[in-house]
């Protein structure tokens, strides 16, 4: 096969034999100019492929340092509602860079946020998603519930996209009668935007956030 | 429960629908005082009942006005904590904003303290800032605790040092260590361990809860307690 001119880790996998072993096999034979160009190029695409991840990796953190800089610049213009929204993120919110993604059980702090979703960040309705957890398997309570949390948010469609069904502990003592609601808008513009308003607003520098995995 | 347990509690309770004392029904039944009183609690007495009881026994008659004085007492004083955190809001200090909204989101919604648990150095620092600049909280008056999943002595010796560090508190503020074994923290949780910053304080949560209402335009009477 290293005569036809295929590459070490080819014939390994084909042979499924280590690729220590094909090295020492063929290492006695020699390829032709024409051969060698031939793997030379294959070289160089893979080379480019690399350099284009590599791009691509600096083009993302351009554009979430775009969008830090615009949640700062919004900051400085104190709006209470777009300041307390965040202030309440930093709290409660997902630090997931690629959604802003918001749980809570308190109806108050679920419409507020909403308001600061929809009139401070200006997101449309269709862009939202909404998730329910609660403890019952009923799926009229399912329902109900589903229909509780889209009258409070003055939602027309139906924006709920999974119900999850958790196991109730025995020994709770204030069962959520309406469950727990999530707000997620898949936009990672829109989350750099909250992240660099955060820190703006409280005058700190998290740079752990500028990268798609945060999560350490 | 045991099934003998359910029939005993139904008895329970159903001689406290008929109006008799706990006293009574303790010595009629023989379960534990603690226990007839958790059992009865969501049961009120009829006005009419409880006329009769006191009747019967006006020392505890006494007790009762004076519990329900102290009540209204700690109602009025929780409605003018609230009442001065909304005065504070409406002055639109931006600090106290932020950090009653942090606190509407992280802090516990408990009534008798103050109290954030956070691993976030940057959370926990802004949050005592909070207290001390916007809410003019002595540092004396502040409590940390530091929850972490290491039984090393100097490791913890190093934690306390960060945090009384970090928040620039002075030795007496530290109460202690508590040990959470087995869970599942993050790599900054394994590091510095979980801070609870806590003052002791039901104005200063009224307080809090107050501006929040007023800041969000909310209304929740439940914070009252």
């Amino acid at each position: 096969m290293r005569q036809e001119g295929k590459t070490i880790p080819e014939i390994a996998s084909t042979l499924n034999v280590a690729k220590s072993s094909v090295s020492l096999w063929v290492r006695d034979i020699r390829l032709t100019s024409e051969q060698k160009s031939v793997l030379e190029s294959t070289k160089q695409q893979i080379e480019r492929l690399n350099q284009a991840s590599k791009q691509r990796h600096e083009e993302g953190m351009e554009r979430r340092y775009i969008s830090q800089q615009e949640g700062r610049e919004r900051a400085r213009q104190n709006d209470p509602l777009h300041e307390m929204g965040c202030m309440l993120y930093l709290g409660e919110g997902a630090k997931d860079p690629r959604a802003v993604v918001f749980v809570n059980s308190d109806p108050h702090m679920m419409i507020f946020f909403m308001r600061f979703l929809r009139e401070s960040l200006k997101v449309n309705d269709l862009n939202l998603r909404l998730r329910l957890h609660c403890h019952t398997s009923d799926v009229q309570e399912h329902q109900r519930i589903k229909q509780y949390w889209l009258d409070l948010f003055n939602l027309k469609n139906d924006c709920f996209h999974k119900v999850n069904v958790l196991k109730a502990s025995k020994t709770r003592a204030n069962h959520l009668t309406n469950g727990v609601c999530t707000i997620c808008v898949y936009d990672a513009r829109l989350m750099m935007h909250i992240y660099g308003a955060i820190q703006e607003y409280i005058g700190i520098d998290k740079p752990e956030w500028f990268f798609e995995d945060s999560r350490r | 429960m045991a099934k003998t347990d359910l029939i005993r509690k139904e008895k329970v309770r159903a001689m406290r629908r008929a109006g008799h004392s706990i006293n009574e029904i303790v010595e009629a039944t023989g379960t534990n005082k603690t226990t007839v009183s958790v059992w009865l609690r969501d049961l009120p007495l009829t006005d009419e009942q409880r006329a009769a009881l006191a009747r019967e026994n006006p020392r505890w008659a006494n007790a009762y006005q004076g519990g329900q004085a102290n009540r209204r007492k700690g109602l009025t004083a929780r409605k003018a904590a609230q009442e001065s955190g909304r005065e504070q809001a409406r002055l639109a200090d931006l600090l106290h904003r932020k950090g009653c909204i942090l606190y509407w989101a992280e802090g516990a919604k408990q009534k008798s303290a103050v109290h954030i648990i956070n691993s976030d150095p940057d959370v926990v620092l802004f949050f005592t800032r909070f207290l001390r600049d916007a809410l003019h909280v002595k540092s004396e008056a502040i409590t940390i605790y530091v929850h972490c999943n290491t039984q090393d002595e100097l490791e913890h010796t190093r934690i306390k040092q960060y945090w009384l560090g970090l928040l620039d508190l002075p030795d007496l503020c530290f109460k202690k260590i508590i040990l959470k074994q087995g869970s599942k923290f993050t790599h900054t949780q394994d590091d510095v361990g979980l801070c609870t910053v806590m003052v002791r304080n039901t104005h200063l949560v009224m307080h809090i809860f107050g501006a929040i209402q007023e800041y969000t335009g909310i209304d929740n009477p439940a914070w009252l307690f």
